[in-house]
């Protein structure tokens, strides 16, 4: 024992104040629990609410904004162009995530749950050390939510770069807009670089983009994110697909990128000045330096603690939630898993028996999907028959002039029970929603279809995506016979 | 390739047995022709073929029970290629992977659910964990198949896995969940002294066994239940029908000579004739009124005496599947005529098996007439959840002493008024019997008051 070294006794102990770990500890409290929550950051909230999706959503809303001003001049708006205070921007930001996250904090205290500042590993199978607080935690049960974490270029690609801060950014930096650069490089086509690249774009920067895939936004149906391919390659500079990023080099007011495409290896790369450059190549679990091998729990091959159904790990008193453990890593369902882990513990009959976990991106226009998507029906031979609206013909989408995108509907051919939902437009993170609901309760195209949907809104794309899955919509013309 | 799962039969109902089939495998079957006839636990229904094309599989046996959502037919109606016109991409990426099923049954198209997939409201699925129920296993009533809270509480009772331990050969009976070993399983009776459950034992002589199925086994559930959970009462009167037998003989001779003119029959026109069961239920329907506590229910759940506000009359009537219990509905706003047409027609369907749920649910009062077949008294069980059962004797010439002590010969109608002594004393039971009586043995009375 070192000197002044603390000793907290708790039943069950939250390591990671994410959106997974403070949902479990609050909910534990409520449940009448002794809770302990580490976290090693000043700040609760985790990824998501400090540098994730809270800060990126305050930025793309404001870029949004901006938008719809340039759009409206078509409505009659008259404005000298619209234009950003970057400083005022960064508050803004700096200022939504500070007052969400002192909400956190207050949630946190009103239950009188221990919290501590630091870094925890596991010494043994009920105990933890943690680091920057010296502090011995000795539990009954445990919760890890440690969440996951930026992965960095390739040493290789980065050897021209100084060591320490490469100048490189991390989404977390872009979030924090220092500035508007006059030309970015997004590495990385997935939701995040799109998301980034795309807010720049429309705060100013010429934004190009590489991925290594043949495809932006791999996980999604092709179909919905062509939509947003489209306006990429209108508001982008260029966007390389099946290219790779082979070496950086600093050069005055920016960096020198090479790229090679990745098809054919012989090819020379190409080079091409910005003045910055996004790292967005994806995100590991933080399972490498929590002394995991000292309880005997070994983390699969991408760094994940495998977990059964109700996010329990092979050694029985300690769960895994969030983005640590298997399935998408996405806030809501590090927080439905947070839940069922605590009620698990409390003996209750809980299980993640989610049927479907819905996935939004905030793209221009927004992705959604939910459930079966139809490249997973296709590839795992599941029969399935589907019905699309297309928003040109929603009286909502027309007096918005969000006319972009369409939604669609999968269901099973006989039953017409209702699989899965794809939505691409405006509001597609707020339809799925609905869809997500009616999914879980088993609803079938009917039910949607006779549920009434106010008028005029966007929500009645979902009901009229159904009725086509079923029998056609009243709102588009009939196929010819 | 189409699977046809058992439709939903009516509220309620998770099962049926199957009488017969009208298909052979390899018919050919047009939309609509009969494919097999079902027995629910309330009536007997011919289920028609949904779709044209020829009978790929049957998969049950006369005597099984089918769940309703189950596959129990396979049609090959040639239009697996409708679905399949989408998806003829993945069926070439199937075709590479290694034949899982073999011949036994015609391969299932791809149209499995995403593996792991409950058809359920989360709340249902949590139920389920909580009643330590592996939904998995329970067949949903709902659309689509989807399991409701109902569907778990039926297979908490009826479907409480198969106990296929004491034939292990007999694989037909391996998802059969409702045969006979709902009644043999041990009697969860505790707490009550000196009742104890004997096991049969071993017959003396030749016996033959039949297993308590779907009419049979339900009925054996609702007397045997009725009988425990309520306390009976029986009171018992003698109502003297001379008159009312006269003027009935005497307007279905009219009738019958308007039949006799080929008038067709129907509700308001030309009812047909009369039974003196139509006189009993027009006039215990307007009793009812006045006596509240035998037209009620016990809720157990919350305590309370539920009075019912409408006065749907259910009669007895033997027919060749057993007892079944049509209902008059709204017998107090219907004419004689009217209800004596209502018997005549529900009777007519029930013996041919043509009776629709609706017509056999929804109950507030029972009369039995079974005693019209023989005997004097009869001590009728109420029919749950109701409070009381009226029993019918047989009509029978007997030796009266009336008014001036003379002995006349009149016409008695033997009574017994069952009821739940839970809600109701021997008095009220008394003065209501005293009621019908009169009614039935006054002709100013009876016309007053209906
Ligand atoms: C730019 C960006 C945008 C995103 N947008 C969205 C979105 O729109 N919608 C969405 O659903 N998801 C979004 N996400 C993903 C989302 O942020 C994560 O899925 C979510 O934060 C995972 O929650 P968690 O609780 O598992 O972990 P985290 O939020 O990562 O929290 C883990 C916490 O644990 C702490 N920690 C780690 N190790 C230790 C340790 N040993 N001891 C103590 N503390 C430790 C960390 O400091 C961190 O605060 C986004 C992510 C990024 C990066």
């Amino acid at each position: 024992m070192v000197v002044g070294e603390m000793i907290l006794e708790t039943d069950i102990l939250v390591i990671g104040g994410g959106p997974g770990g403070y949902t479990a500890a609050i909910h534990a409290a409520d449940l009448g629990r002794d809770v302990v929550l580490v976290e090693s950051r000043k700040q609760l909230g985790g990824v998501c609410l400090t540098e994730g999706c809270i800060p990126s959503k305050t930025l793309i809303h404001a870029v949004g904004l901006a938008r719809n001003a340039d759009d409206a001049r078509r409505m009659g708006l008259v404005h000298d162009g619209i234009s950003f205070d970057v400083d005022k921007l960064r508050r803004h930001v700096q200022k939504t995530v500070k007052v969400l996250s002192s909400g956190v904090s207050s949630l946190v205290e009103n239950r009188e749950i221990e919290r501590i500042t630091g870094h925890a590993r596991f010494q043994d199978k009920n105990t933890v050390y943690v680091d920057g607080a010296n502090t011995i935690v000795h539990f009954n049960h445990a919760i890890i939510a440690t969440g996951s974490e930026i992965n960095a270029l390739p040493a290789e690609v980065m050897k021209n770069l100084p060591d320490g801060d490469s100048g490189i950014w991390t989404s977390a930096q872009a979030l924090g807009v220092p500035e508007i650069p006059e030309s970015l490089l997004v590495i990385g086509g997935g939701y995040i670089g799109l998301e980034i690249g795309q807010a720049y774009a429309g705060l100013g920067s010429r934004v190009s983009l590489v991925e290594f895939n043949e495809a932006l936004l791999s996980g999604a149906d092709k179909d919905l994110v062509r939509v947003v391919v489209t306006h990429c390659e209108r508001d982008f500079e260029a966007v390389h697909t099946g290219a790779k990023v082979t070496a950086i080099e600093p050069v005055e007011d920016g960096f020198r990128v090479t790229m090679e495409k990745s098809e054919d290896e012989s090819q020379e790369g190409f080079q091409q000045e910005f003045t910055r450059v996004l790292a967005a190549t994806g995100r590991h679990p933080n399972t490498r330096d929590l002394g995991l091998d000292l309880i005997g729990l070994e983390p699969d091959a991408k760094g994940l603690i495998p977990t059964d159904e109700v996010c329990r790990t092979p050694v029985p008193h300690i769960f895994a939630i969030g983005d640590v453990a298997k399935g998408p890593a996405l806030a809501h369902k590090a927080s439905r898993e947070g839940k069922v882990a605590v009620e698990v513990i409390c003996g209750k009959s809980s299980a993640f028996d989610n049927v479907a976990v819905p996935a939004v991106l905030f793209t221009h226009p927004e992705i959604a999907w939910t459930g079966l998507t139809e490249a997973d029906a296709k590839e795992k031979n599941i029969a399935y028959k589907v019905g699309k609206f297309p928003l040109t013909a929603l009286g909502r989408a027309r007096s918005t002039g969000k006319t972009d995108g369409f939604v669609k509907v999968l269901a099973e051919p006989e039953s017409d029970v209702i699989l899965g939902v794809g939505i691409v437009g405006e509001h597609a993170s707020e339809l799925v929603a609905e869809a997500t609901l009616a999914i879980e309760m088993g609803a079938c195209l009917e039910d949607l279809i006779v549920t009434i949907h106010p008028h005029p809104t966007f929500s009645e794309s979902l009901m009229e995506a159904a009725e086509m899955a079923s029998h056609g919509s009243v709102h588009m013309m009939k196929a010819s016979s | 390739m189409f699977e046809f799962k058992l439709p939903d039969l009516g509220e309620g109902i998770h099962e049926g047995e199957l009488l017969q089939w009208h298909v052979a495998v390899g018919d050919t079957v047009k939309e609509d022709d009969p494919l097999c006839e079902m027995e629910t636990d309330k009536a007997a229904v011919t289920i028609p073929s949904p779709r044209a094309g020829v009978i790929s599989a049957l998969n049950a046996s006369p005597g099984d029970t089918v769940d309703v959502g189950s596959v129990f037919v396979v049609i090959d109606d040639g239009s697996g290629d409708a679905a399949a016109k989408e998806k003829a991409a993945q069926e070439e990426a199937s075709d590479t992977a290694p034949q899982e099923k073999n011949a036994s049954r015609p391969d299932p198209p791809s149209e499995q659910r995403p593996k792991g997939r409950v058809l359920a409201a989360p709340a249902t699925r949590r139920l389920a964990r909580e009643m330590g129920i592996d939904i998995t296993q329970v067949s949903g009533s709902g659309p689509g198949g989807r399991v409701t809270p109902e569907d778990l509480n039926a297979y908490d009772g009826a479907d409480a896995g198969p106990d296929t331990a004491e034939n292990p050969e007999d694989t037909a009976a391996e998802d059969r969940a409702s045969e006979p070993k709902a009644v043999a399983e041990p009697l969860e009776v505790s707490g009550i002294p000196f009742l104890e459950v004997q096991g049969l034992a071993t017959p003396d002589g030749p016996v033959e066994r039949e297993p308590f199925r779907s009419l049979r086994n339900k009925v054996a559930v609702k007397m045997t239940s009725s009988s425990i959970l309520m306390p009976h009462v029986a009171h018992m009167d003698d109502i003297d029908v001379t008159d009312i037998e006269a003027q009935r003989l005497a307007y279905n001779l009219r009738q019958a000579d308007k039949s006799d003119a080929g008038r067709e029959e129907t509700a308001e026109k030309n009812p047909g004739k009369l039974t003196l069961l139509a006189f009993v239920m027009k006039a215990v329907a307007a009793g009812l009124k006045d006596y509240p506590m035998f037209n009620a229910s016990v809720d157990l759940s919350s305590r309370e005496i539920v009075y019912k506000k409408y006065y749907n009359i259910g009669f007895a009537a033997d027919t060749p599947r057993g007892l079944m219990v049509p209902v008059v509905h709204d017998a107090d706003r219907q004419s004689l005529a009217g209800v004596g047409y209502r018997i005549r027609h529900l009777a007519g369907l029930a013996r041919n098996g043509e009776i629709s749920v609706p017509e056999l649910t929804g109950g507030t009062f029972t009369i039995t007439n079974v005693g019209a077949i023989g005997g004097t008294h009869v001590f009728p069980i109420i029919n749950a959840p109701e409070s009381a059962i009226l029993g019918l004797g047989r009509v029978e010439k007997r030796p009266v002493v009336v008014g001036d002590d003379k002995i006349r010969v009149r016409k008695i109608l033997p009574v017994t008024l069952c009821f739940d002594h839970r809600v109701a004393d021997g008095a009220q039971a008394a003065a209501f019997v005293r009621d019908l009586k009169d009614m039935l043995e006054n002709r100013l009375e009876f016309m007053s008051r209906i």
